[in-house]
Order: structure tokens, then sequence, then C-alpha cells
């Protein structure tokens, strides 16, 4: 166990809390790249992994990582790496060739300023890149978007249990703003020991006494690499059943609702409590899984409300999902910004103001 | 633990050295021991001893919703060149800090409560001038008691820990000379409502 202090209130960094989620929940490798603004991360792995034997490793790059995360994917072991933007886009192959191998990873992305190099500042511009593939071929990562300091350690935590259970990468989704600012975090008392795990019977991780394994994502025949892509498709559709992952506010009786996550959604609450306080009847609805996308829970609020607003730190993404499931039930307006641009308060007041003028109009 | 209602939105800004980022930890530690919410967010830009730096801290009693400060209600600002870049970004009847050592400008608003603490030149007086923040702290303390001193005082001692406990003593009277300061000031009458009156 590492020496933090547990079962009481502490400030905490978002990178910091990934990492010790990782820790927590059994992760005992780490293999990363140095990019802003998640460096803490790396950081704290490296001072904390040896205290509970695990290891940490800085590769050569960004692809070299991934590929170590493969390997000791295959090997069974809970692993993870993390990276910022340009970092991913780096990492896609190797993603892409996990999630064919059906290799269970958790991979955050502290999402910076793009596209290219683009800048450290916060941003949400990588959510096509997170929920719509990503690599090549036909796979999708598990995506969770967290809002706060606590949600990054607890999504982290349960990231490794999903990524076990669907035998897929779970992407956590963070930005510049959430990866490193401080919040007060109750770290529990309890933690997963990685040797009372349940054994991953496909693992490459010696083969006496039993029949080989083979951790592989090539098929030359083509209905065998048909029959496997269906097997992992059955897992997305199981996960499209069991992992959405919503948080409501204010929705009963609103006429508008904005639909936002992490740290647009925490600009959301400040914005919505004033607009509420003004008379106007306005709720929050937040995804917490990004991939699968809370298709029924968007559509039922498209038939209860005037207008939806979708607030994203990109220039319409997150819009086009929202879109596609409300499917014309109700009007869908785009607040975004870019380029590390974060939202106000005050922009988003004022956006609502217009929809609700609209409306009475 | 405090229960009065509260929302209080501070930036501090300065260049790298002058502890921007350290003040913003304390406030903040001092706000997590006093049982209240707290956000403390950092610059992104690349950071380096000598240049710009700032962090902000939101204090409040609920739960906060945005992280980013738009407009603090509190500018604690401990260099020129940050009175130029967030001069600005104040609300119309927010209290601003300046270290009138190094800050010349004033504010172009009447509106503004302003504190001029000569925090470097007390900070070397003291025999320590990198206590200037700490000497900022308590007087915008003094002015804005979103936390106790004490509070600040106890992250004092935790962050110095044992290895730096001698830093513990300048420190605590870096908090009580800005408090001190505070008060002198606003007796004075130099705790100047606008631009045109200078502390002497």
């Amino acid at each position: 166990m590492t020496s933090i202090p547990r079962g009481t209130r502490i400030l905490m960094r978002g990178n910091e809390a990934v990492a010790q989620a990782a820790i927590d929940a059994g992760c005992r490798a780490f293999f990363g790249y140095p990019i802003t603004p998640q460096n803490q991360v790396p950081d704290y792995f490296a001072r904390h992994m040896p205290e509970v034997g695990g290891v940490f490793l800085q590769a050569e790059s960004e692809v070299a990582a991934i590929n170590m995360v493969y390997g000791a994917a295959a090997a069974g072991t809970r692993v993870m790496t993390a990276s910022s933007s340009p970092g991913i886009s780096l990492k896609q192959e190797g993603i892409s060739y996990l999630a064919q191998s059906e290799l269970p990873c958790v991979v955050l992305n502290i999402m910076r300023g793009g596209s290219g190099l683009g800048n450290i500042a916060p941003a949400q511009a990588d959510y096509f890149q997170s929920v719509k593939g990503g690599g090549h071929g036909d796979y999708r990562t598990l995506v969770l978007a967290p809002w706060s300091v606590q949600e990054l350690y607890n999504l982290t935590r349960e990231a490794f249990d999903i990524a076990d259970r669907y035998r897929n990468p779970v992407l956590i989704l963070g930005d510049a703003l959430l990866g490193q600012m401080m919040e007060p975090i109750t770290i529990p008392e309890e933690v997963v020991d990685p040797a009372r795990l349940p054994r991953k019977t496909w693992a490459t991780d010696g083969a006496k006494d039993r029949p080989r394994n083979i951790i592989n994502s090539l098929y030359i025949e083509e209905p065998q690499l048909e029959k496997v892509n269906l097997r992992i498709d059955a897992r997305y559709e199981e996960a499209a059943r069991k992992e959405v992952r919503v948080a409501e506010e204010h929705l009963e009786g609103a006429r508008l609702a904005v639909v936002a996550y992490g740290t647009a959604a925490r600009v959301a609450v400040t914005a919505i409590e004033e607009a509420r306080s003004g008379g106007m009847r306005v709720g929050l609805l937040r995804p917490i899984a990004l991939y699968p996308f809370p298709s029924d829970e968007i559509a039922s609020l498209a038939d209860r409300v005037d207008a939806i607003l979708v607030a994203e730190l990109s220039l319409g993404q997150l819009v086009e999902d929202v879109r596609l499931v409300v499917a014309g039930r109700c009007p869908v307006h785009l607040l975004g910004r870019s380029g590390g641009v974060v939202i106000t308060p005050a922009d988003m007041v004022e956006a609502l103001r217009g929809l609700a003028g609209e409306d009475r109009g | 633990m405090s229960v009065e209602p509260l929302y209080h939105e501070v930036l501090i800004a300065g260049f790298g050295g002058q502890g921007i980022v350290s003040a913003g930890n304390l406030l903040a530690s001092a706000a997590l021991a006093e049982g209240r919410e707290v956000v403390w967010a950092p610059s992104y830009g690349p950071e380096m001893r000598g240049g710009p730096v700032h962090c902000t801290v939101i204090v409040s009693s609920e739960r906060i919703g945005s992280p980013e400060v738009s407009l603090a209600d509190s500018l604690l600002l401990m260099d020129a060149a940050s009175m130029q870049r967030f001069g600005e970004r104040i609300k119309p009847t927010g209290l601003m800090v300046l270290n009138s050592t190094l800050v010349s400008a004033r504010p172009q608003t009447d509106s503004l409560e302003v504190l001029e603490v000569p925090a470097t030149e007390t900070a070397e007086a003291l025999g320590d001038p990198r206590v200037a923040n700490v000497i900022m702290l308590g007087a915008f303390l003094e002015a804005r008691p979103v936390v106790s001193p004490e509070s600040v005082f106890e992250a004092v001692q935790v962050f110095a820990g044992k290895a730096q406990a001698g830093l513990v003593d300048v420190n605590r009277e870096a908090l009580g000379r800005g408090a001190a300061l505070a008060r002198e000031v606003a007796v004075r009458g130099s705790f100047v409502r606008g631009s045109s009156v200078r502390g002497s």
C-alpha cells in the first residue's frame, strides 16, 4: 500500500489522483512518455510504483510505451499508459492492436488544445478520436469522462474492472484543467490486491501444465477475422446495455437542457445555477460514459424539453452524437469554444437566454 | 469548521520564484482544513524561474461548479507584468492587493478596493525575500478573512516539514506583518478606493 493518507479529505491534483487510483486498482505496470499537461502522472507513478513492487518505465516514445502496454496486458497484468492529445494520436496504432487482440488496459488522455501540436490548455477536441475508434479497424474504446478530482480517482479504479470485463482498452478522458487542478478528495481505505484478482485464463503467462495461449491480431482468413470481430462487437453491445452512465440535475420540469461532460459540465453547473436564479427552467444531462453513449436518456430528454444546448470545448463533436439520437425531436444548439479557450459561465447563461427568448418567440 | 456561506475567487500572479503557486497552495490547504470546498488551479503556461506565473483558488461553502476563474473577487499582484496582464481580471467591486515594491501602476477604475503592500521590501527587511508571498497573503486575509491566518500558518508548518523548520518562524512573522500592513494602510487612509491616491 502506498503512503497516502486514506479515509480523510486531502488536496490532490487530478493527474495524481488518476495514478493513485490505478495503483489502488491493482495496476502494477505503467509505461509512458512525457508530455504536458499530464506529466504529474508518470511523476507520481515513478515515485509510488516502487512502494508496491510495480513497474514504472519511461519509454523512448509513445509508440514504444503503448506496445509495452500490449506486452504487459497479454501477460495478464493490470497496466496503464497516459498521455496528452498529440501523444494519444501516436498511440492509436497500438490501441487498435490491443482491441483486436482482446486485451484489457487503461489509457488516460489529458486533452490539450489541438489540432497538431496545438497548446497545453484545456480542450475536449479529442472526442471523435476517443468515441469513434481512433485507430484503424472495426473497434471501439470504452470511454469515461470524469468532471472532478474525486471522479478521476473513482472512474480510474472502475476502468480497470471494465477493461477486464470486456477485454478491451478503456479510455479516461480528462483535460488540462482537470488534470492539473487540486481539489479535496477522499481516498478509500480498501485497495485491490492484484494477487487476488480472478485469473486471466487467456493470458500468456507461462503454459506449463496447460495448452498454450496465443495473443494475436492477425487473422488472414476473412471468415475467421469476421468471427473475432463479431465476438468483440457482442461485448460492445453488452457494454451498451450495462455501462451507460449519466448524471442529471434539475431536469424535472426543465424547458431547456444543457448536455455537457467533464470541465464543460462544471461550467454548466455554475451557469445553470445563475440561469435558474433568474427564473429559467434549465437542467443538466452529463454523460459520464461517452462510449457507450447515453442514447436512450438523451432521446427521452428531447421528448421532454423545448431545446437542448450542447456545451463542449470543441467545435461541434459531441453535438453530432446528440443530434443523431435526438433525431429532430427538439432543436439542438451548440456552444463550443476551441484552442484551449474555456467556455465561461457568462457565455453559457447568454446562450441559454437566447434559447429561452427564441422559445418564447 | 466554518459554516457561514462563502464563495470567493482569488487570482494570484507574479513571476516564477515569487512563490505564487505556494501562496495558492497555502490558501487552498487552509480552506481544506476549515472544511471548505476548494479548487486550486495553476496557469497552463510552460513555467520557469523568472517567467510569468499565476494560479487561482476558489474557496466556497458549497459545491464548486466552474473550476476556472473568469473575474476574481480578489486579485493579488506581485509584479508589474502581472498588473498589466491581470489588472482587469477582477469583479467591479473586488479587492486588489498590490506588491507596491514592484508594482507602480494603479487600476484605472475607482470602484475597486486597493491595498498597497510593500511586500518585497518588507520581506527583505525580515531577512528572507521569499516570504513576500506570505506577506501578501497576510494582508489579503486581513481585508478578506476567507480563511483564518492560523489555518494558513498550520499549512506552512506542514509544507516546511522537519527539513525546513527554520522557515516556520519567518513565515509566521510574514503573515503577521502582512496583516499589520493592511491595518496600517487602512488606518492611514491610503487604503484607497481609486487610482489617484498613492500610499506614502
